[in-house]
């Protein structure tokens, strides 16, 4: 990891490759589930995008609408996920 | 005219008979909101009033584009109740698809939420021709608005209308992302008789609670409307996000106590993943069924162990003709990967198989289904060119031909009488010379340990004939693409075996939550066609 914060590097992904050419650009508190900005297929990109980048796991149960609602709850989520991780 | 009390014709007359049975008892939920029967019935009669007060006659085309919510329910039964035809617009699809819609349909009327006021822009931008926009602010548009606090003023009685119920109810447009839409018609007639027959086949009644997982455009949703409000049901909307998180959507099922949840494989697949159904209660859950594509055996296993209680059922049945057969899963093979059978024809249907000449093929031969039911639509909206090949008219007693559709779906009868699904007939190609069903190539496929979920397509290439392509997301991680290759090897004719085979995290869906093979397909074209040209 390069130290960069979590929400930007997350921020970054979504807007420059997910996003992409759909001429939307996202801030870390814009609902990206709710209005459908991300469908399914994003959220499986997301998901391989956060495991390669930031080597954490992401288990199934955890991916609920409340920790994708926005970056900067994503951001949260893998805050503590790296925690734990480095805890253990 | 007053109507018989008794008399059930047009669709919407099922909301009537249970507001008059039970006003009170609930007959939708949407997140933390709620409607009665009566409720919703009377906001349903007041949105007819609007748009029978703006000049709307019977049989015009109404458009939905709403994301999912109790005003979709109300659009529905208040654009029936005013002798309208409804046609849902994806909410998610690009503006340019809402515009096909509206233009091929001869829409000149939508009911908007605040949510696609961005596509309305889109459409005023380019012209489109509207008269009333339902749900809207006055705002800077070329069209009639009124909002639905206004509408909230108007009678709770519904006008008096003088639609039969051999006139249209809804259009829905299939939903594929490539290749032009197509509107299916259907009547008060059709869409009456599959709800009395799902709601009869599955002992639906008020105390049942019904997922509504399906968007409005997917025929799913008619069950989970008309068969519930048929029974006096409780209907619970599903918030359009769930459908993307697995562990979300397994919350709902157990918080709102679903008795019955219709939905398709896709999302038994992933709540079948390790993590999602563990500790948590659906003791209440009597009845899973599914449709739309077909559901891999393994998986069926997989999430059965965690309903041990509820029944499972296959539902199959073409937009164009509702339900047509269901099987009622008593046992799966504890191993292999034959298909899951379509069962039974319903009551009041019959299911023809036959060959390339329309005659009827042997028992357990292969042959196109053929579907005669009352619940069968009517045409494709405008589209003559198609109307005459997706119907067989049968003169076998003289007088009126019998009429059936032509599914188009390869299947065969087993030895117990049920139905075995073999794949699309379009589906069916030449390799090398030899007949290839894709969805048989795909099946097996979905059979080795570590496949998750497989898709198979053509592509043309450089000679002008077709290599045979898979895509594969992976459960586990544990096999290459070469051992892949090596197992299908091991399993099929050599003409059978993909030319190329590579993995994704996730496969493209269609709005219904079908795998979008044509997109893989038109992707794979243009990879190919940059690649080796």
């Amino acid at each position: 990891m390069t130290g960069e914060p979590l929400e930007t590097a997350l921020l970054r992904y979504v807007n420059q490759d997910l996003l992409a050419g759909l001429g939307a650009e996202i801030g870390g508190d814009d609902e990206i589930v709710l209005d459908g900005t991300v469908d399914s297929l994003g959220v499986a990109r997301l998901i391989g995008f956060i495991e390669a980048e930031f080597a954490v796991a992401v288990p199934a149960e955890h991916v609920t609408i409340e920790n994708f609602r926005t970056i900067k709850t994503l951001a949260g989520y893998l805050q503590g996920r790296v925690d734990e991780g480095s805890a253990s | 005219m007053t109507r018989s009390a008794a008399m059930t014709y047009l669709l919407p007359h099922l909301l009537e008979r249970s507001a008059e049975a039970q006003p009170d008892h609930p007959a939708l939920r949407f997140r933390d909101e709620s409607l009665t029967y009566s409720a919703l019935h009377a906001r349903a009669a007041q949105l007819a009033n609007a748009l029978t007060a703006d000049g709307m006659e019977k049989g015009d085309r109404v458009g939905i584009l709403l994301n999912k919510g109790l005003e979709s329910a109300v659009a529905l039964y208040g654009i029936m109740l005013a002798g309208g035809v409804y046609v849902p617009i994806d909410p998610f699809a690009p503006p340019a698809r809402a515009e096909f819609v509206i233009r091929d349909c001869g829409i000149r009327r939508l009911i908007l939420g605040e949510r696609t006021r961005s596509t309305l822009e889109a459409l005023a931008a380019n012209d489109v021709p509207l008269d009333l926009v339902v749900g809207l602010e006055d705002g800077d548009f070329p069209y009639r608005t009124i909002s639905w606090e206004s509408v909230a003023t108007l009678p709770v009685t519904p006008p008096s209308v003088s639609a039969t119920e051999l006139d249209l109810c809804y259009v829905l447009y299939t939903s594929g992302s490539t290749g032009t839409p197509k509107g299916i018609m259907h009547t008060h007639r059709s869409a009456l008789s599959w709800a009395e027959v799902s709601a009869a086949a599955y002992q639906l009644s008020p105390r049942d609670v019904i997922s509504n997982y399906a968007p409005l455009h997917f025929d799913l949703s008619t069950l989970d409307f008309f068969g519930g409000a048929c029974a006096g049901a409780t209907t619970v909307i599903i918030p359009e996000e769930h459908t993307k998180f697995p562990a979300s959507l397994a919350g709902l099922v157990e918080e709102e106590q679903l008795t019955v949840f219709y939905t398709v494989p896709m999302a038994l697949i992933q709540l079948a993943q390790p993590g999602i159904m563990d500790g948590r209660d659906f003791s209440k859950l009597r009845l899973v069924l599914f449709g739309g594509e077909p559901m891999p055996v393994k998986h069926l296993r997989e999430i059965m162990t965690h309903l041990p209680d509820a029944e499972f059922v296959n539902v199959y049945g073409p937009t164009e003709t509702n339900g047509c057969t269901h099987y009622r899963v008593t046992e799966v093979p504890a191993a292999g990967s034959a298909p899951l059978p379509i069962g039974r024809p319903y009551p009041n249907v019959e299911a023809l198989v036959v060959d390339d000449d329309s005659k009827p093929v042997d028992d357990g031969a292969t042959g196109e289904l053929l579907i005669r039911t009352p619940t069968m639509m009517r045409g494709y909206w405008g589209r003559d060119d198609l109307n005459e090949g997706a119907f067989y008219r049968r003169n076998q007693f003289g007088g009126l031909p019998e009429v059936f559709h032509r599914t188009g779906d390869l299947v065969a009868a087993r030895e117990d009488g049920t139905l075995a699904f073999l794949g699309r007939r379009d589906r069916q190609i030449k390799s090398r010379g030899n007949r290839v069903e894709l969805d048989e190539v795909e099946a097996v496929l979905v059979g080795h340990d570590d496949v998750r979920e497989a898709a198979v397509y053509a592509v043309p290439d450089v000679n002008g004939s077709l290599e045979i392509q898979a895509a594969v997301i992976l459960s586990g991680t544990a096999v290459s693409e070469t051992d892949l290759l090596a197992y299908l090897r091991g399993v099929l004719p050599s003409y059978a075996v993909p030319g190329s085979l590579h993995t994704e995290d996730a496969f493209p869906r269609t709005s219904s939550g079908k795998i979008d093979r044509l997109a893989l397909q038109a992707q794979a074209s243009v990879a190919y066609a940059s690649v080796k040209l």
